[in-house]
């Protein structure tokens, strides 16, 4: 009982974590300053500009964007790519240009503008934390040593504040998952031991297959010893690696995985039949998609990419919306233990 | 007649598995050429390659093996040969595909490097980092966060502070472009690193899996796709187009073969449909 107690508990702490850490701001609002930074910092303190708005402005496809940065130079900017922060000069199609500091409310279609209208001094303490705004408005936290400072070019936009603590343990959790992840491989490879050394102890039917895991298995890790030597080496090990990966898996795998055409064109050939309405508008949609995919003509190609880019992207994102609402809901109900099934109603 | 028609759709696999065999051996016995259209996703890739600055390096996520080798080890060559001839640096890793991947891309990159560009060095030109056996946000987030902490030796146990293009790349800043290929791409990089950082995205995937990533590229997420050989044969069209002899990539190689075997599939779904509507009719007249 214990041992579901346990995972119960340690599913709910996990998942309070990430929703506390979802809907809790890294500082506190009301502790929070906002802005650019001008000048270098010191190990003490970080002189902030504060921007106000004065532009906002649409993005067309050929609106140009050049971003003025340290050195003084000018560089091509892509929409996707600017920064709060960034001093940019907008043109806009019809001639008109605006330069201003990017705030981080902007996206990719509308940039919004700014200038620094006051500057503020922020003791940095150890309770403080330093967030540096990227290209979508998440920030990331970063030390005093990284800021990019200026204030005639780009800099980095920061919001520094008091900490709520549940942001310095984020990268702790990711280290957790990666460890937990490399667990995962050992334990996959321990229950292929267990099952497959019972099937030889028990001489299960085909137990001999189970001998050939073993050997295979044994066969991996000494290749695996010459996996990274140099491309000249001479060492045994690394011929056996190369015979392993290019001589044995590669034809081996590409065999296996080629055998699907000749299934496909048996299973396409019996089962694609316009029996109803639905399946010859799936029929058409596939036959038009494969000949797009195929090098015969540019008109074939443009009717599959109308069909790939608008009805495939309509229908699988509605799909993907479908799928991330369940997916919400299982994740409650396991959050919350009250999933029921093969494993949750067993004792561990 | 008609009854010629309705044993249309009752016709033996075995000829089916031949015509598909037939239809993909030949081309290669017999050297034939068709004329590719390079697709709106497979110029989003070269664009934006075309675009990298010098002094910023170019992420290559390669998580391929054996698998999927006729679709992704061509996309691995054309963006290894357009990278070398622009003289963009490169690190290669695998995060979370398959162990094989760091191998196989380095197969890639020697031919490549022995065959066009013997001048460029790695750790100056390239470097490839190896496997991190995580899929997903974790270790993508660490990458843009710290590379040196993701990954800190690399593929051949050497130190990644001893490389010189290590030493001048630490997170995402000094990244302009990450170009994943594998049989599915990781969508994280799309959430955790585009939305985050703004950092320009492109797939080269497998083409039964290129349906459900079309919708990232009419909002930008991604700048571009290299949709199985078909993508590299494209890829490779823009990279020399008056130059016939030098499109060598699988992708090329391939796209002849890939296209009767699609027809002979073609050719199978109508000519079933076709027994199938016969046989309605007698069974109506009857």
């Amino acid at each position: 009982m214990w041992k579901k107690s346990l995972i119960a508990i340690v599913t709910f702490l996990g998942g309070v974590y990430f929703f506390l850490e979802f809907v809790v701001p890294a500082t506190i609002p009301w502790k929070t300053t906002s802005g650019v930074v001008l000048s270098k910092p010191t190990s003490s303190e970080l002189e902030i500009g504060l921007v106000r708005e004065t532009a906002s402005i649409q993005v067309m496809d050929r609106t140009t964007m050049v971003r003025r940065v340290g050195s003084g130079a000018l560089e091509q900017a892509l929409p996707d790519s600017i920064r709060p922060g960034d001093l940019v000069t907008v043109t806009t199609p019809a001639g008109y240009s605006t330069t201003g500091i990017v705030m981080p409310e902007s996206s990719p279609r509308w940039v919004k503008l700014g200038r620094v209208a006051a500057s503020k001094t922020v003791g940095i303490e150890k309770s403080i934390l330093i967030r540096r705004m990227r290209a979508r408005g998440s920030g990331e936290q970063v030390g005093l040593d990284k800021l990019n400072a200026s204030s005639s070019a780009s800099a980095d936009w920061v919001q520094v504040g008091a900490r709520t603590y549940l942001s310095d343990w984020y990268d702790n959790v990711n280290d957790f998952f990666i460890v937990l992840g490399s667990m995962a491989w050992g334990m996959g490879l321990l229950s292929l031991w267990l099952v497959h050394s019972s099937n030889i102890r028990k001489r299960r039917t085909e137990w001999s297959l189970s001998v050939l895991f073993f050997a295979a298995v044994a066969l991996g890790v000494v290749a695996g010893l010459g996996f990274g030597l140099p491309e000249d080496s001479r060492e045994w090990t690394k011929k056996l690696s190369d015979i392993v990966m290019f001589d044995l898996l590669r034809p081996l795998g590409s065999t296996v995985f080629s055998l699907l055409a000749f299934y496909l064109a048996s299973a396409a050939y019996r089962s694609f039949k316009a029996k109803s309405r639905e399946a010859v508008l799936m029929m058409v949609a596939a036959l038009t998609v494969m000949l797009g995919q195929l090098s015969l003509h540019a008109w074939l190609t443009s009717a599959s990419t109308w069909i790939l880019y608008i009805v495939t992207t309509g229908a699988v994102r509605a799909m993907e919306f479908g799928l991330m609402l369940s997916g919400i809901a299982i994740g409650l109900r396991l959050w919350l233990s009250l999933e029921r099934g093969a494993f949750f109603d067993r004792e561990v | 007649m008609l009854d010629f028609l309705i044993k249309l759709q009752k016709v033996d696999r075995r000829w089916i598995y031949l015509a598909v065999a037939v239809a993909c051996i030949v081309p290669f016995i017999v050297p034939m050429r068709l004329s590719v259209h390079p697709s709106r996703e497979t110029r989003g890739v070269y664009e934006a390659v075309e675009k990298c600055p010098r002094d910023k390096v170019v992420l290559l996520d390669s998580g391929w093996d054996a698998g999927s080798l006729g679709e992704n080890m061509g996309q691995g060559q054309v963006i290894v040969d357009h990278l070398f001839r622009r003289r963009i640096p490169f690190i290669v890793v695998d995060i979370g595909g398959s162990a094989q991947g760091p191998q196989f891309m380095n197969a890639v990159i020697k031919d490549i490097h022995d065959r066009k560009y013997p001048d460029r060095r790695y750790g100056t030109d390239w470097v490839n980092l190896g496997y991190n056996p995580i899929w997903g946000w974790q270790v993508i987030t660490l990458v843009a966060k710290d590379i040196h902490k993701a990954f800190p030796k690399d593929y051949q146990g050497t130190k990644v502070d001893d490389l010189p293009l290590m030493r001048r790349t630490h997170n995402i800043d000094d990244i302009s472009l990450i170009y994943t290929v594998n049989y599915s791409p990781c969508e994280d990089y799309i959430s955790f690193v585009h939305g985050v950082y703004g950092t320009p995205i492109a797939f080269a995937c497998a083409g039964i899996q290129s349906t459900t990533e079309y919708r990232f590229i009419p909002p930008r997420q991604l700048v571009g796709m290299l949709v199985s050989a078909r993508g590299s044969a494209e890829y490779e069209v823009l990279m020399y187009p008056n130059n016939p002899e030098m499109r060598v990539s699988k992708g090329t190689e391939l796209i002849v073969p890939m296209t009767y075997g699609h027809l002979v599939i073609i050719f199978g779904v109508l000519i079933g449909n076709i027994g199938y509507f016969a046989e309605r009719w007698k069974r109506r007249r009857v």
